[in-house]
């Protein structure tokens, strides 16, 4: 096998290594000593479905055309869900000279699409039937049980009932890994632990507070993680090339703010009036909008029906919002700590598609874009939210491409398979 | 038209006039009709010059899209005498000919901007309608929605 990349969604590239040096994750303090780990940053926004097909496409958003979980139809109000149609790039196991891949539990990868290999489809994963790479394996998996997803709704039985079932959903995700493995000599394999992100989004609290009587559940759960890496790398030899990486980072959530209540309060978004509340109820009078989680589309006359923002009307207008965004603050603390613009930070052929801006949280503050706008700040039992910085880059041995200075997901190819990425970008 | 500065952008030929200025001249090698409004005002060769190699433009307001020939090459640099602020020269991504156009522009002076245009994103990339519903649940749970 030529490539493992192992996927650990959401996980902080400062705490696998504290997780790790504490004996939280012994496989992993024996890994990291055989590479090189540096932090990497996420995709702009730090959201895991444009992370992770940056990672495995080697672009940027505007190259891959995955902005977010939501975007809006081209030329419509309407919501769509981003899908593994939305995709306009081939990951590394759909491109031509790629040999049988191994890939399971990718975000961002459902429907299942035809390729040479096995996939089963990762978050938002619904029907197994459709997650599944080539069809004859679903037997198998509905036979252990295999979950597209954890059950979220356990929640309400309370965290203990709910990190149970991220347990259950790991063990059969590993289980079929394994079994999968064995049937084939594959040359790629790529896995990803999902549970981490959940686990983390809902405990973080309990992470940091160390007097929580679930800190030790949230350990228990990484040193479960680290025992499942443990076993993967007992089954690889040293020509495998082995790196993990993971989508964003994590830090504490005190706070969701819904930018497009500060839009319509300060006069940028108007809104009809609705019972469900939706980009369609946007009257030409708006002049930006926003989607989740930081990402702020001027209202452009040609690219939406009813837009009404001129494009010579557009450099004032986002110097405008830039200014104004920066100095929000609720309950006396900032919003936002970084506005950046979509033209400077995207490029390829969907850069027509990319958020005007996209707004990086203040410290303690996650950011949302919901058309309710009842509630500036919402109510949530999620602790913890993404960040852009100290996602986590792995790669054992030294026979890689060079790691750049500022690690980017979109680098991750290019440091993995160098000559493949050249001779792609050179095509 | 003083300043021979080259933009690029991408868009679809559903939405170009997102990147469409007041005075924009549009020379459209896309083959595509594009949704550009009344106001727009495009190149095209000017078949009463009796000119058989189509070697003079002149301006329209009625959308066209033109087949490029090298021999238009040779008339571009008489664009700067035209009333406009910025030649927009909209073609397929794939396409050289947007590519040598806007180089012979900028060699002649002449400030322009080179489209090219993508397909659209609608509702085929997205998640099938019937799942939108369980997906958003999804979302919310995750803080998305």
């Amino acid at each position: 096998m030529d490539l493992l990349l192992l996927g650990i969604d959401g996980l902080p590239r400062w705490m696998w290594q504290q997780l790790a040096d504490s004996g939280v994750m012994p496989h992993s303090r024996e890994l990291l000593q055989s590479g090189t780990l540096v932090p990497m940053q996420s995709s702009l926004p730090e959201v895991s479905s444009a992370a992770w097909a940056s990672i495995v496409t080697g672009l940027n958003p505007g190259g891959h055309n995955v902005f977010g979980f939501t975007d809006l139809m081209d030329g419509s109000y309407s919501l769509g869900f981003t899908s593994s149609r939305t995709f306009r790039a081939k990951p590394f196991w759909m491109r031509p000279a790629s040999r049988p891949s191994l890939i399971i539990n990718v975000p961002q990868t459902y429907p299942a699409q035809p390729f040479n290999g096995m996939l089963v489809s990762g978050f938002v994963a619904l029907d197994l039937k459709r997650a599944v790479h080539p069809p004859d394996q679903l037997q198998w998996l509905e036979s252990i049980d295999y979950a597209v997803d954890a059950d979220m709704s356990l929640l309400q039985q309370g965290k203990p009932r709910f990190v149970q079932e991220l347990r259950r959903v790991m063990t059969a995700r590993c289980q079929a890994l394994h079994h999968h493995w064995d049937r084939e000599p594959w040359q790629q394999i790529m896995f990803v632990f999902t549970g981490t992100d959940r686990l983390n989004h809902y405990l973080w609290e309990d992470f940091e507070d160390l007097s929580s009587p679930l800190h030790q559940t949230f350990l228990d759960y990484y040193h479960e993680v680290d025992r499942q890496i443990g076993a993967i790398l007992q089954r690889l030899d040293d020509r495998t090339l082995l790196a993990v990486v993971s989508d964003h980072g994590f830090a504490r959530q005190r706070r969701s703010i819904n930018v497009n209540c500060l839009l319509a309060e300060a006069g940028y978004l108007h809104l009809k009036p609705s019972a469900r509340p939706s980009y369609s109820d946007m009257i030409p009078e708006t002049r930006a909008f926003a989607m989740d989680p930081g990402r702020i589309y001027l209202h452009r006359q040609g690219r939406y029906p009813g837009g009404s923002v001129q494009p010579e009307q557009a450099e004032e207008l986002l110097q405008e919002l830039e200014r104004y965004l920066l100095q929000l603050s609720v309950a006396g603390c900032p919003v936002v700590s970084q506005v950046l613009r979509g033209a400077h930070i995207y490029s390829g052929p969907f850069a027509h598609r990319v958020p005007d801006l996209v707004a990086l949280p203040a410290t303690d503050v996650a950011l949302s874009g919901r058309m309710n706008l009842q509630e500036l700040i919402e109510p949530t039992l999620i602790n913890g939210r993404h960040t852009h910085e100290e996602s986590t880059f792995f790669v054992r041995g030294t026979q890689h491409g060079v790691i750049p200075e500022r690690m980017r997901v979109e680098d991750v190819l290019q440091v993995l398979q160098p000559e493949v990425q050249s001779l792609r970008k050179a095509a | 038209m003083t300043s021979a500065t080259t933009a690029k952008c991408s868009s679809t030929a559903g939405s170009i006039t997102e990147v469409l200025l007041g005075g924009d001249l549009i020379l459209n090698l896309s083959g595509q009709t594009l949704a550009t409004g009344q106001t727009a005002r495009y190149l095209q060769p000017d078949l009463t010059a009796g000119a058989p190699d189509n070697s003079r433009l002149q301006i329209t307001n009625k959308p066209c899209s033109i087949a490029w020939t090298p021999t238009l090459a040779a008339c571009l640099n008489s664009l700067a005498a035209l009333d406009a602020d910025r030649i927009v020269v909209v073609a397929e991504a794939q396409s050289a000919a947007g590519h040598s156009v806007v180089q012979r522009l900028t060699a002649c002076g002449i400030r322009s901007l080179l489209c090219t245009l993508s397909e659209d994103c609608g509702a085929d990339a997205f998640m099938d309608e019937e799942d939108a519903e369980a997906v958003a649940e999804r979302l919310r749970q995750l803080g998305y929605l």
